[in-house]
């Protein structure tokens, strides 16, 4: 059997694994909206956990990372992973804990949803859809743009860019569409063992071959001592790098699908287990990424711009046979659809719950499948024509969801919010953040997305000052069991 | 020591840690590799992701309740 016959057999394999436990999914399921959508409410620790680090685990942090890092040398782990190991916790015991209380307590399926009953503005919900909607679309390209540079790179063109990323997506949309959250969740699980054990194991394999990892470390320090020195110049600047380690932290939890995740948590005990351990492993991984970047750059020393997103599966093909090889594509493609599945799952919820309301639970479903199938086309489309790097399209998108993170802070801890101030911030953060990407507005310092966040913040707040709340029987009954559990009791 | 203090003693510490992590001291400057090969700068960041780790352990079980509000 030659190598690409090799790679694929492993391939296939997986996927045929990804669908069998898809299957057994939805065999258990139920056909409600909350059991397609959240599981049944029922994701124990370690599914939890899987189901976070799965989610998680993209092409952004595998083949973004070490793209960046290969241009940009060490400093990238500083610069993108470090803050998130604090930033992610604090943000699930700042958002995602009383986001979990809310949910229960007005019974909402999604993100929007939650924010929708909380401030008693369906409209509210319609807006949140449309800038998740936006926002994710570069998030998710970039996922399907990595499986087909990764494919493209270990058959050696033998299956095409489009032709891989076109798989993708058909593969996902026919295990999301019939098993839901819970075929995400128990996915998740396999596809987040086999990509973390590989990186893990593989850092050091290819460290080996360099003559170990002090070899490696002395030869990237020799050869390009840039690498191996931060200096306070873009993108590493003081302002940037404080920023772009806090955006880094909240994002996760700005990402709906990821706030989904927490939703379906059984009980206390399984969110606050999850969250132990996932920052130091999730952390870890990407400085695998990193070293990757860095330690590339000895073996390919020409890449240019963008092209550096290629550096880590070059650097697994050069040093490793087919059925590895193989291994590693299963588990680019693993990282890839944990995520997609779960950004479409709750893309397509949202249309259904916040959206086209008085549904009825199966036309909920029915609908929910519909949509996936266009978002898979929209997908595609945005991954044939791929404007920038991986690094380039995930920061748009993160910059985006981060500037929503103060209406979820007002809305989870202030009873005097209001749904006007949350629209109205909703569209002067984005408007800011816009705009500067754009350099339509003078940027006096710092990434476009600090400002974005504090102009919500400053509307959020003033706004609020100057209109109703909701009543209390709309806020008490959720506001009170957050202080309760926040309190000191 | 109250949830109360444990909760302080949590913020604190991220403030001090969040701080920690603008190493601008650490910019634009190249020592000695750490045992002759691993750069000053990542050691810096891996020490502090360590720490953030010990952190998140100590909030978990002294700061987070559990309880679900009811």
């Amino acid at each position: 059997m030659g190598p690409e016959a090799t790679i694929f057999v492993v391939v296939v394999v997986y996927f045929a694994v990804v669908l069998a436990i898809g299957a057994a999914a939805f065999r258990r399921s139920k056909p409600t909206a909350e059991d397609y959508f959240l599981g049944g409410r029922l994701a124990r620790s370690l599914v939890m956990f899987m189901a976070l680090f799965g989610t998680n685990i993209t092409p952004f942090l595998i083949m973004g990372i070490s793209g960046l890092s290969y241009h940009h040398g060490y400093g990238v782990f500083g610069y993108t992973a470090a803050m998130a190991a604090l930033i992610i916790p604090v943000a699930y015991y700042v958002i995602g804990y009383p986001a979990w209380i809310a949910s229960r307590k007005l019974n909402a399926v999604t993100p929007a949803e939650l924010l929708a009953r909380r401030l008693d503005s369906p409209n509210l919900g319609r807006l949140l859809f449309l800038v998740y909607f936006i926002y994710m679309l570069p998030y998710l390209s970039t996922g399907v743009a990595g499986v087909g540079l990764a494919v493209d790179v270990f058959t050696q063109q033998a299956i095409s860019f489009e032709v891989a990323a076109a798989g993708i997506l058909i593969i996902t949309l026919i295990y999301t569409t019939t098993g839901g959250m819970r075929a995400t969740m128990w996915t998740n699980v396999f596809q987040g063992l086999v990509f973390g054990v590989f990186l893990y194991v593989s850092i050091f394999v290819v460290a080996a071959d360099f003559g170990g990892i002090s070899g490696v470390m002395k030869e990237v320090a020799q050869r390009f001592p840039e690498l191996t020195a931060t200096k306070d110049t873009p993108p590493f600047t003081t302002g940037n790098w404080f920023v772009w380690g806090m955006a880094m932290g909240l994002v996760v939890l700005a990402f709906p699908h990821l706030l989904v995740r927490v939703f379906a948590a059984k009980d206390v005990k399984s969110l606050k287990n999850s969250i132990r351990y996932y920052p130091i492993i999730m952390i870890g991984l990407m400085l695998v990424a990193t070293l990757y970047g860095v330690w590339g750059r000895i073996e390919f020393p020409d890449f240019v711009g963008r092209d550096s997103d290629l550096v880590f599966p070059m650097v697994i093909r050069s040093h490793f046979g087919p059925l590895i090889q193989g291994l590693a594509l299963a588990g680019i493609l693993a990282a890839v659809m944990s995520t997609l599945d779960a950004q479409m799952l709750t893309l397509s919820s949202m249309l259904t719950r916040d959206v086209w309301h008085g549904l009825s639970q199966r036309r909920q479903v029915v609908l929910g499948r519909l949509f996936l199938v266009i978002l898979g086309g929209i997908a595609y489309y945005i991954v044939i024509l791929r404007p920038a790097s991986i690094f380039a399209l995930a920061q748009l998108s993160f910059s985006g969801f981060v500037t929503l993170t103060p209406i979820w802070l007002l809305g989870l801890h202030w009873r005097r919010f209001t749904a006007t101030a949350a629209i109205s911030a909703i569209i002067v953060g984005n408007a800011v953040l816009v705009a500067m990407f754009y350099e339509w507005l003078p940027n006096p310092g710092l990434i476009p997305v600090a400002w974005s966040f504090m102009a919500t913040s400053v509307v959020g707040i003033v706004v609020s000052r100057f209109t109703s709340p909701p009543p209390e029987e709309v806020t008490e009954p959720v506001m009170r069991p957050i202080r309760r559990a926040m309190g000191d009791g | 020591m109250t949830r109360r203090h444990h909760r302080r003693v949590f913020w604190v510490l991220v403030v001090v840690l969040a701080a920690l992590h603008v190493d601008f001291f650490n910019h634009g400057v190249s020592p000695p590799p750490i045992f002759g090969w691993l750069p000053v700068d990542l050691a810096y960041h891996m020490v502090w992701v360590i720490a953030a780790a010990a952190l998140v352990l100590y909030f978990t079980q002294y700061v987070w309740r559990d309880s679900d509000g009811s």
